[in-house]
């Protein structure tokens, strides 16, 4: 038997036909509208994911080449703070080599020591730059300003740590500077039991107080601090507390950590100042942690009895001699076995030079000055070593310092001390060289990290664009060939269906 | 002996019966649009003869039935296709939602928002005390948790959806039911004395086909009463017996978040639970999509929001704001949701502790009580048993998984119990309340340094820590990032919703031949109809003529006398 195709097969197969192609027509107009390939989850599912991956990528690269533009307006920006400091030390060492010329005339002594105090003024300021809001030469404390000057004396007060920022994924480059290796030496001792709390933080000390300690069973106790204790005392203090927690100084040595050994913890190990007290917050000790709170940086101030070994961030410090001229005594300083910082300060006050060596006024450096009227005191390395820079007393990094002594020379009329300071002039400005080379070095490589960046992103853009935007031309003709499909349709069905018997029967 | 009235009696009942293939025929034309009709056509046969001088001689022909054209092969082929073809469809515009919920195609979408949020991390690191970068990581954040609690919203909105379409599905199946069960009556009652009750078997046919397309049915013709018997096609739970519908009642079930599940009732009131047992039809397609896809799909998004709520409080709690405070969360954080299965023949109920801790598991558990003091702890995201315990009503249990679990009450062996830290993380991520009111409190620094942004870079990297494994939170040791995971939820929702469509034209497909193929039997031909009326009239003609030519037979005959 034939097929008995029916009136309704004829219809229902036309009207099929044309929906389907008008179906692709508009997802080749959707296509074509949008220029994207992908315009849903299930057009292309890997390649909609794939999207997302390259996507993300743009977004991360875009923003290392934001923290690079960053770093280098920043970099460009401590680059001519440096600058700034060479500049001033140059002129400083001109000053010092025609300064025996200038001594015998009082006019040109007092011209020359106002145009040093001049200068310092100057460095005082640049010391201070800041970019935005962030001190160029403060390490990671920066919202305090990096200088700290007391009378004569100026220390500095900022951080150890440079502040990072990454460039690529897992590339850190510093950014900031440490004031310590471009104007004033930092011992940056840490701490050991006897560190009395009161010489925490550059000596503004740990104030009397109570902390709260809720270890991790949910159990508080009160822990009272003491006015003057050492940092033993304050650990004993919270290992008696009966909580179960212990102190202790933290891995690093600078800071006191506290641990919950409780078995079966509840929660969290919470360590906090009672009311208005600021005695935990002060001690580093302020946390909320599953198990361990590390202390955070204590900065303590140096005195007569600090162990040398705690210098230098617990890597201690090599003594090698140093050469002091002070008018018209000078001679060798040996510093023997000292293992204190007493033991030092004796070295320098027992050589029979006339000399006054003391802690500075921020507990991380020494200063000297004469028991004898007229002389300036002046420090020098012997050879490669660094002694003198490292106690804040000779060139290198002690650009304070060493334009102070310049000064008081000038003043004191002191024509030895002048000459012996070129050599520390000359370190002084060869240390900034290696700062503003250190900063070149930074700037080529967060240079280059942009550049490649930039390829990169250039590169996940292309794959986004390959992955997701439409081939213009395989669309529209595609468009074309289903306009040619749809015309074929309805002229058929406009052929197929009208015809019915009844045309031949009337 | 032939009788000339004889052949006037053949010649009316080729005229009436002629007459009827024209009504025949007229019913065929006036209803060649009808869905589901089905073609008449007329049976004749030649009357029984009488005996006239040694021979039979015909005595016209008789009407014996006015059958229709239905192939019932056909029609339960077709029948079953509807069900797999309703199926398709409704997961299909479910699964299309799903697409624009997840609609990643313009750079709008919420992988972007979470870039964004993490790089806001990246700029505070580099200025970690200015207040424009802090007020940049707090509108990032709340982009981001907006966007995610929008796409979770999204999703149960759909589910809602599906809930209130499935209610409806089962009042249709009850009046279709009861309309199939008058319909048995109507052709029981019509077929009784042997006529074909064709256009009532037509609508039984087409009821029974929009049963069909909503769920999966088997049906079948009792012989003797001409009733239909209508079975579910898995395990035949009868829904319809002849003159008795048995209907569909919703219940709910307290262990699938109190959505309904579907059941017969037997007429006496027993119910007898058949949501499993759907398998195709827009009911199971609304079942579907309701049961499996969107849960699986909110469990993800769920996953993916702790991972990050974890993880983002974890290292933000680890630093310093610039108030110098430490240990805030950044997000509201996790919390234990801890549910009881309704079956439990115990009486004890779970609650749990630890969600806020940084290394709280976001897998999801199941307790599953032995016996005397001891429960075997599955964790149902990996598969794996993790370990039995022992407890003591009342007391915690620590599960060492960050967790820790306490069953009161009694429990009898068997009993269980579902409990994780992850659901509702979407739905409820929101900024830590004490972080968003005191910019301050944003912990960039590991140490009291103002300008210390270490803390914050710490938290940009989280976006490139490899954290899930599968859908496992790991801190480090995972094997995709949070964006890659992300991706592989938009993937899947893609492939589910691209396997729809596929299913949907493949049915439409075998619909379609299926239908062409009911239509060569059962539909009807203008043409043919045309050739039939031809055919009738014909013939109508050609038995009147017989009617004038005995006339004149007459009149001869009268003449003559």
């Amino acid at each position: 038997m034939v097929m008995r195709i029916t009136n309704n097969m004829k219809t229902n197969n036309a009207s099929s036909n044309i929906l389907r192609i008008s179906d692709q027509l508009n997802k080749t107009q959707e296509k074509l509208t949008t220029g994207k390939k992908i315009n849903r989850p299930s057009d292309d599912p890997s390649g909609a994911r794939q999207i997302i991956s390259y996507r993300k990528d743009v977004s991360s690269q875009s923003q290392f080449i934001r923290n690079g533009e960053y770093s280098t307006n920043f970099l460009r920006q401590a680059d001519s703070v440096v600058a700034g400091f060479q500049n001033i030390a140059n002129a400083a060492k001109s000053l010092g080599i025609q300064g025996t010329n200038l001594l015998p005339n009082q006019g040109q002594r007092t011209v020359a020591a106002s145009q040093v105090s001049s200068w310092i003024n100057e460095a005082v300021s640049l010391a201070n730059s800041t970019y935005g809001s962030m001190y160029i030469l403060g390490g990671q404390n920066t919202s305090v300003s990096p200088i700290q000057r007391n009378g004569s004396e100026i220390t500095y007060i900022g951080d150890n740590t440079e502040v990072q920022v990454e460039v690529s994924h897992g590339n850190l480059v510093s950014l900031n500077l440490l004031g310590s290796n471009v104007f004033a030496s930092d011992l940056n001792a840490e701490i050991n039991a006897n560190t009395l709390i009161s010489d925490f933080h550059h000596g503004n000390g740990v104030p009397a107080g109570q902390i709260s300690i809720t270890n991790r069973l949910g159990t508080s106790g009160t822990v009272t601090i003491g006015a003057g204790w050492t940092t033993g005392q304050v650990i004993s203090a919270i290992n008696s507390s009966g909580l179960g927690v212990s102190a202790a100084i933290n891995a690093a040595g600078d800071g006191i950590s506290i641990t919950d050994n409780n078995a079966n913890p509840r929660g969290n190990l919470v360590v906090q100042d009672i009311g208005t007290g600021t005695a935990a917050r002060e001690l580093g000790v302020i946390g909320n942690a599953s198990q361990t709170i590390q202390g955070i940086k204590a900065q303590p101030a140096i005195t007569a009895s600090t162990p040398l070994s705690l210098l230098h961030g617990g890597n201690g410090i090599t003594l090698s001699d140093v050469k002091v001229v002070n008018g018209a005594a000078s001679g060798v300083v040996s510093f023997g076995n000292a293992s204190t910082v007493q033991d030092i300060i004796n070295s320098f006050n027992n050589a029979g030079l006339n000399l006054n060596v003391t802690v500075n006024s921020a507990g991380n450096g020494f200063s000297i000055a004469s028991t004898a009227s007229g002389s300036a005191p002046v420090v020098l390395d012997i050879g490669n070593g660094t002694t003198a820079s490292d106690l804040g007393l000779g060139g290198g990094n002690n650009f304070f310092s060493t334009l102070t002594a310049l000064r008081d020379a000038f003043s004191n009329n002191d024509a030895s001390a002048i000459s012996a300071l070129l050599q520390n002039l000359g370190s002084v400005s060869k240390n900034l060289d290696n700062v503003r080379g250190t900063i070149g070095g930074r700037m080529n490589m967060v240079t280059s990290s942009i550049d490649s960046m930039t390829i990169k992103m250039e590169q996940s853009n292309q794959s986004v664009a390959l992955t997701e935007n439409d081939d213009f031309a395989t669309s529209a003709t595609q468009l074309a060939t289903l306009e040619t499909a749809l015309n074929a349709a309805l002229a058929t069905t406009a052929r197929i269906l009208p015809p019915s018997l009844i045309d031949f029967l009337r | 002996m032939t009788n000339i009235y004889g052949v006037l009696n053949t010649a009316r009942s080729s005229i009436l019966t002629q007459q009827t293939g024209i009504e025949v025929t007229g019913q065929n034309l006036a209803n060649v649009n009808t869905v589901g009709y089905s073609r008449q056509l007329i049976g004749m046969e030649a009357s029984s003869p009488v005996m006239a001088s040694n021979a039979l001689i015909g005595t016209g022909v008789r009407l014996t039935q006015i059958s229709r054209a239905a192939d019932g092969f056909i029609n339960s082929q077709l029948n079953n296709s509807a069900s797999n073809q309703s199926f398709y469809q409704t997961t299909n515009r479910a699964t299309s939602m799903l697409g624009t919920i997840f609609n990643e195609s313009d750079n709008r979408g919420l992988t972007n928002s979470v870039s964004e949020f993490f790089n806001s991390f990246q700029d505070l690191s580099l200025n970690a005390k200015g207040m424009t970068e802090r007020t940049g990581v707090l509108s990032k954040a709340s982009l981001m948790t907006d966007n995610i609690r929008r796409i979770s919203s999204d999703l149960n909105r759909t589910q809602i959806n599906m809930e209130d379409q499935i209610k409806q599905n089962v009042t249709q199946v009850n009046a279709l039911t009861s309309e199939i069960t008058t319909l048995n009556k109507q052709i029981h009652a019509s077929e009784n004395n042997n006529v074909q009750a064709n256009d009532l078997r037509d609508k039984r046919d087409e009821k029974v086909k929009a049963l069909a397309n909503i769920l999966d049915i088997n049906s079948y013709e009792d012989t003797g009463n001409k009733e239909l018997i209508i079975t579910t096609a898995v395990k035949g739970k009868i829904l319809v017996m002849g003159q008795t519908a048995f209907q569909l009642q919703t219940s709910i079930n307290g262990n699938n978040k109190g959505l309904v599940d579907v059941n017969i009732n037997d007429g006496q009131g027993n119910l007898s639970n058949i949501t499993q047992d759907i398998n195709s039809g827009i009911l199971k397609g609304n079942l579907y999509v309701r049961d499996t896809v969107i849960p699986g799909y909110m469990d993800r998004l769920d996953k993916f929001a702790a991972g990050i709520i974890r993880e983002v409080n974890r290292v933000h709690s680890s630093g310093y704001g610039l108030d110098r405070t430490k240990g805030l969360d950044f997000f509201n954080p996790l919390g234990i949701t801890a549910r009881n299965n309704v079956n439990n023949t115990g009486n004890a109920t779970i609650s749990g502790t630890g969600g806020q801790q940084g290394f709280v598991s976001t897998d999801n558990y199941q307790v599953q009580v032995n016996g005397a003091g001891t429960f075997v702890l599955n964790n149902l995201t990996t598969g794996f048993a993790s370990g039995t315990f022992s407890f003591a009503s009342g007391n915690a249990v620590d599960l060492g998984n960050g967790m820790r679990i306490t069953l009161s009450g009694s429990a009898q062996a068997g009993d269980q119990f579902t409990f994780n830290s992850s659901e509702g993380a979407a739905s409820g991520m929101r900024i830590n309340s004490a972080v968003a009111a005191d910019l301050n409190k944003i912990a960039a620094g590991k140490t009291l340094f103002a300008g210390d942004g270490t803390n914050a870079t710490s938290l940009a990297n989280l976006q490139n820590s490899l954290v899930f494994d599968g859908n496992t939170l790991r801190a480090d040791s995972g094997t995709v990032t949070f964006q890659e995971y992300y991706a592989s939820i938009v993937g899947d929702v893609g492939v589910e919703s691209q396997m729809a469509i596929q299913g949907m034209e493949h049915h439409d497909a075998i619909q379609r031949q299926l239908l062409n193929q009911r239509e060569n039997i059962a539909g009807v031909s203008i043409d043919e109809e045309m050739i039939n009326i031809i055919k009738f009239q014909q013939a109508y003609s050609a038995s009147a003529k017989i009617i004038t030519t005995i006339e004149d037979m007459l009149n001869t005959l009268q003449k003559a006398i």
